[in-house]
């Protein structure tokens, strides 16, 4: 069997001398897998992906991607809540922006800048500078820019959350289609349970104070998932059920915390 | 009426305005007070009189304002750079930069002569230390404001210190420099003015228009003086009026304040 692509094993972070935002969280996440970070505010979902993109240690425990210690690799992209995109470039640019960083090479970058703008199906505005976008093209253009990179891995921190709902489900369905194509695994962090449930292979439910796994669900819908998945009793019946558990989560813990 | 024929019609109309009620002022006065306030055909005379004069002054400020509005924009850069680049330096730094805009001139100005002797050198220092300040100011305030996540974005780009810094921090700076070089646009004339005044050189034509206005004043020549004043807005406005373009150029495609009016 292969080894998974993600391990966590008792990984605590905590800020200065706060009490621990994780506190020995342990994971295994196998290659292809699409899993969704969900819990109250404050359980270090963000904090997660963080550690696994090496932008902050852990404190103690350890990560490991691909057997190798986690850290920046170029085998990882992460998508931010907004778009940051560079707003003096225009969309080629922006998509490009990382591969310049890495100094690929310019017939290289344009090969996988057109390719990726395709997938986001945003050719035609290569030209457009990011004020002429509308909201939703601006979250493509940043998935543009990070499937770009060609990962192995994909971190998504809450990306559309600034959305309203009609486009973060129509971005929702492009993100699978474009999963179709493209092989990669991704983490990502929501709020929405109905997001997460028609996105993922799987739903980790997290406590808060202090942060951990509470729950480990497993979406056992079949994949290509489209507008119709969303009228499917099964995974009508799985929104139902990870909603009672979030909510279960988040009433324990604020009886702990009074207690 | 049309919003673009407002725009021009406007300050016409306001020009109008102002040279009615100068105009009613001027004869508003008892006939031994009118000089105060020389009517235009005065100014007209002044500006034929000593117009070479004028143009002769004006040419010399206008150089010392530039070279000292781009002294201060160089130093102000690398300054910034250097402040924006470590938050020790920062630290260090800061308040002798605040110290340099505190600088007194008026009392300055003496020992500077002594050092330097009266002239352009002396008028271009005194036009740096007054344009200096917001210059220095407002760029590394904008190479420090920098949207946290685009900063992480380049630490997993794994950037560079000078990727970080070129690609990022100082496209993003843009906006404030201009707005720190669209005032001292404004300081800088005012500053060569300033400096012509009080350490200007009064050697025959090289003095600027701070000497051309003492002489006035000393010949009591109060069209002149006004006339002298008007050229000195005139320096300012072309100083801005050029800033406003580059910054145009370098903004009006991608920056939140040129975005075409929403209809």
């Amino acid at each position: 069997m292969l080894p998974p692509l993600i391990r966590l094993q008792s990984v605590t972070k905590r800020f200065g001398d706060g009490p621990p935002v994780l506190d020995r969280v342990s994971l295994d996440v196998c290659a292809g897998e699409f899993v969704s970070l969900i819990g109250p505010s404050g359980c270090g979902k963000s904090t997660l992906l963080r550690l696994l993109s090496g932008l902050t240690p852990p404190t103690s425990g350890t990560l490991t991607l691909d057997g190798k210690p986690a850290g920046v690799t170029d085998d990882l992209a992460y998508v931010f809540q907004d778009a940051t995109l560079l707003p003096w470039l225009r969309v080629a640019a922006n998509v490009e922006t990382l591969l310049r960083l890495r100094r690929v090479p310019a017939a290289e970058r344009l090969r996988r800048r057109v390719a990726a703008l395709d997938l986001v199906r945003l050719s035609d505005k290569v030209n457009a500078y990011p004020r002429q976008l509308s909201g939703g093209q601006r979250m493509r253009v940043s998935l543009a820019r990070a499937l770009a990179l060609e990962p192995r891995l994909l971190l998504l921190d809450e990306p559309f959350g600034a959305l309203d709902e009609m486009t973060r489900d129509h971005l929702g369905e492009e993100l699978l289609a474009i999963r179709e194509r493209q092989r990669w695994t991704a983490l990502f962090v929501t709020h929405s349970v109905a997001e997460a449930v028609f996105l993922s292979s799987r739903i980790l439910i997290l406590s808060a104070h202090p942060g951990r796994i509470a729950h480990d669900v497993t979406v056992d819908l079949p994949f290509p998932r489209n507008h119709q998945t969303r009228r499917d009793p099964a995974y009508l019946s799985l929104v139902g059920e990870v909603s009672v558990r979030l909510r279960d989560v988040e009433t324990d813990g604020r009886t702990t915390a009074a207690a | 009426m049309n919003s673009r024929l407002l725009r021009w019609l406007l300050p016409l109309v306001l020009a109008a305005l102002f040279i009615g009620g100068w105009q009613l002022i001027h004869n508003s006065l008892s006939p031994s007070r009118r000089f105060l306030l020389p009517d235009f055909a005065r100014l007209a005379t002044a500006f034929r009189e000593h117009g070479p004069e004028l143009a002769r002054a004006a040419r010399y400020t206008a150089a010392a304002a530039l070279a000292g509005f781009a002294l201060a924009a160089g130093v102000a850069i690398a300054s910034s750079l250097l402040l924006a680049s470590s938050r020790f330096i920062h630290t260090a730094l800061y308040p002798y930069l605040m110290g340099l805009q505190m600088v007194p001139v008026i009392i300055v100005a003496p020992i500077l002569i002594l050092w330097v002797g009266p002239g352009a050198p002396s008028v271009i220092i005194v036009t740096f230390l007054i344009s200096f300040f917001p210059l220095v100011v407002n760029t590394t305030q904008g190479l420090l404001s920098v949207d946290r996540s685009q900063v992480d974005l380049f630490r997993m780009g794994q950037a560079s210190w000078l990727q970080e810094m070129f690609l990022l921090r100082v496209p993003a700076a843009l906006p404030y420099f201009f707005t720190g070089l669209r005032i001292s646009a404004i300081l800088a004339p005012i500053g060569a003015l300033t400096a012509d005044y009080l350490v200007g050189s009064t050697s025959g034509g090289r003095s600027g228009l701070g000497i051309t206005a003492l002489l006035f004043s000393a010949r009591n020549e109060i069209p002149a003086l006004y006339a002298t004043a008007i050229v000195g807005c005139l320096l300012g406005f072309a100083l801005v009026s050029i800033v406003s373009g580059l910054a145009w150029l370098a903004l009006h495609s991608w920056h939140d304040s040129y975005s075409p009016s929403e209809k």
